[in-house]
């Protein structure tokens, strides 16, 4: 039965079918083959492609974080991607040449945030921030942030920092949230001013924001530098919300920053939250955590519906742990000491379309 | 009854219901080979289905496919048979959506999705074993007139998989593309990403 079959006429492969294939590639192929022909290289930093591309990533791997190294000054450092499940170290990305002055002499309170494969990374300098870095590490290739208007001064006191994705725009946000605190003649804690101010890479701009709480609400941070965590479209602190009515109030909540509309409010905790607390996120939703260190059990809660309506936290568990210290989630719980709270990582291409910014 | 003399051995049709037999559709590819082919996994491929879907059309006449050769359509009958197969393991309650974040499931769904996934992961990892990649292109070209979802974003994956560790030539061979860029253009890319070029599989 040696008949010859007719072949179809057309034997290319249609555009869409191309860019579908292109955009199961790891970013490393992805890269290499912009060099392929011109069309390939114009589809491939398009803002439609990269997006489609992180989509596949977010679907392939789950669960992995990013290690960045504690200072970048040295030659040779790199950043480590480990699986949540395995604390396998799955790749390392060489940090390039250009990062190697500016974290001179610089405690590293670690990463501000992790979206879509970019990091944000401050640079501070006696616990105010000098400069702000979008960092992709995969691609080598990272963006200094303009200054702000705002001069830094050592007297302010809490300062928060985020960094959030905006789906509805396909756009990134840094915030930053001063406060000066000064001290009644009692000793009380008496918030003079508060200042927060965001950065929005389309425009590649600072501007001031309103933090609209109640009138006399101040905020007093629990940590000197406190970095959000991001969930279900916001930006979210520990904050203790202090108020001025007949007497001094203060109560820990937690302080949400919504990225799209850039408005703030707060969340209450769950009932029975003494211990020692921290948010994060587990599973994509906002969680909760209670640390109780003389018993050595962690308490966790999830917020299961977001949004001003529904809210209510559901507890999840209480576990008996080894270690008193809590650093962040991982999809199982797992609690290593290597992970960073905002940490978790995966490849993309966001960035390619900015140029890299190299020497200051 | 599917015919398909020079093709590998079909497996069962899927009956609709036991005892009865299913309704089949035919369709005849551009090499005249006749497929009758059961309803359900007919109705996969979106060409057939809009075909079908038009009243005025009856069902006894074959439904020419003249993009389609026969070798092409008998893999991609038996892809989508044993794709049926497996997405019919699990209850109807439950959808398989890779993608979907793990929502709270009753234990037997859990376990029955869990075995759907491994079936489906053996499946698509020997589908492909042994086609070279002019067969992987025909059954992509087929895939897309046909317009099967599925099978084409699975096919799509493979290539992916199969040309990631591969040098720019690869590429440009494998897709029938001509390089446009200057040497000094291309230099320059080489140079400025040089990392990306590293590790490459020798052509």
């Amino acid at each position: 039965m040696s008949q010859t079959k007719p072949k179809p006429t057309n034997n290319h492969i249609p555009e869409n079918v191309v860019f579908n294939i292109v955009a199961w590639l790891p970013v490393k192929s992805v890269i290499r083959f912009r060099c392929v022909c011109k069309s390939w290289d114009s589809f491939i930093i398009s803002p439609y492609f990269i997006s489609t591309h992180l989509n596949n990533n977010n679907s392939k791997y789950h669960g992995c974080f990013i290690k960045v190294p504690d200072s970048f000054g040295k030659k040779g450092k790199v950043c480590e991607v480990f699986c949540d499940r395995t604390y396998y170290i799955i790749s390392e990305y060489p940090v390039p040449s250009g990062f190697d002055r500016f974290y001179v002499g610089s405690t590293s309170p670690g990463i501000v945030g992790s979206c879509n494969g970019l990091l944000c990374i401050p640079h501070y300098k006696a616990f105010c921030v000098d400069v702000i870095y979008l960092y992709n590490p995969v691609l080598r290739k990272f963006k200094r942030l303009p200054n702000s208007s705002f001069s830094q001064r050592y007297d302010w006191i809490w300062k928060a920092a985020g960094f959030g994705y905006q789906s509805k725009t396909n756009d990134y946000k840094v915030i930053r949230v001063y406060c000066l605190v000064g001290f009644t003649k009692f000793g009380k804690p008496k918030i003079k001013r508060q200042y927060a101010e965001v950065y929005t890479l389309s425009s590649n701009s600072w501007g001031r924001v309103e933090i609209s709480l109640r009138p006399n609400v101040k905020l007093h941070g629990n940590k000197r530098i406190s970095h959000a965590i991001f969930a279900c479209g916001a930006l979210h602190w520990l904050v203790d919300f202090i108020e001025y009515e007949d007497e001094l109030q203060c109560e820990t909540k937690i302080l949400s920053f919504d990225v799209y509309n850039e408005k703030f409010r707060d969340i209450a905790l769950p009932d029975g939250a003494r211990r020692t607390k921290h948010i994060a996120v587990f599973r994509g939703k906002l969680a909760f955590i209670t640390v109780n260190y003389y018993d050595r059990y962690i308490t966790m809660w999830v917020m299961e519906e977001y949004g001003e309506v529904h809210e209510s936290w559901n507890k999840l568990f209480s576990l008996v742990i080894e270690t008193g210290f809590f650093y962040g989630c991982t999809r199982y719980a797992g609690l290593p000491d290597a992970l960073q709270g905002n940490s978790s990582y995966v490849e993309s291409l966001v960035l390619l379309d900015e140029g890299t910014e190299l020497s200051e | 009854m599917a015919n398909g003399e020079n093709q590998n051995p079909n497996p069962n049709p899927i009956e609709a219901t036991p005892g009865a037999a299913a309704r089949t559709i035919t369709l005849k590819t551009a090499d005249g080979e006749i497929f009758e082919v059961e309803e359900a996994v007919a109705m996969e491929f979106g060409t057939v289905k809009s075909f079908f879907e038009d009243d005025a059309v009856s069902a006894t006449k074959p439904m020419p496919l003249p993009n389609v050769s026969g070798s092409a359509l008998s893999r991609v009958i038996t892809y989508c048979r044993r794709s049926l197969e497996i997405r019919s393991m699990i209850p109807p309650a439950t959808s398989e959506d890779a993608t979907a974040a793990e929502a709270v499931q009753g234990e037997g769904d859990l376990e029955a999705e869990k075995a759907a996934k491994q079936e489906r992961k053996e499946f698509e990892a020997e589908f492909l074993k042994d086609e070279s990649n002019e067969d992987v292109k025909e059954l992509i070209l087929a895939a897309n007139y046909l317009n099967i979802k599925e099978l084409l974003d699975f096919l799509c994956r493979s290539v992916a998989l199969r040309i990631q560790n591969k040098s720019v030539e690869y590429a440009r061979k494998f897709f029938g593309i001509e390089g446009d860029y200057t040497p000094e253009e291309e230099a320059q890319i080489r140079q400025e990403y040089a990392w990306a070029f590293e590790g490459v599989d020798e052509d």
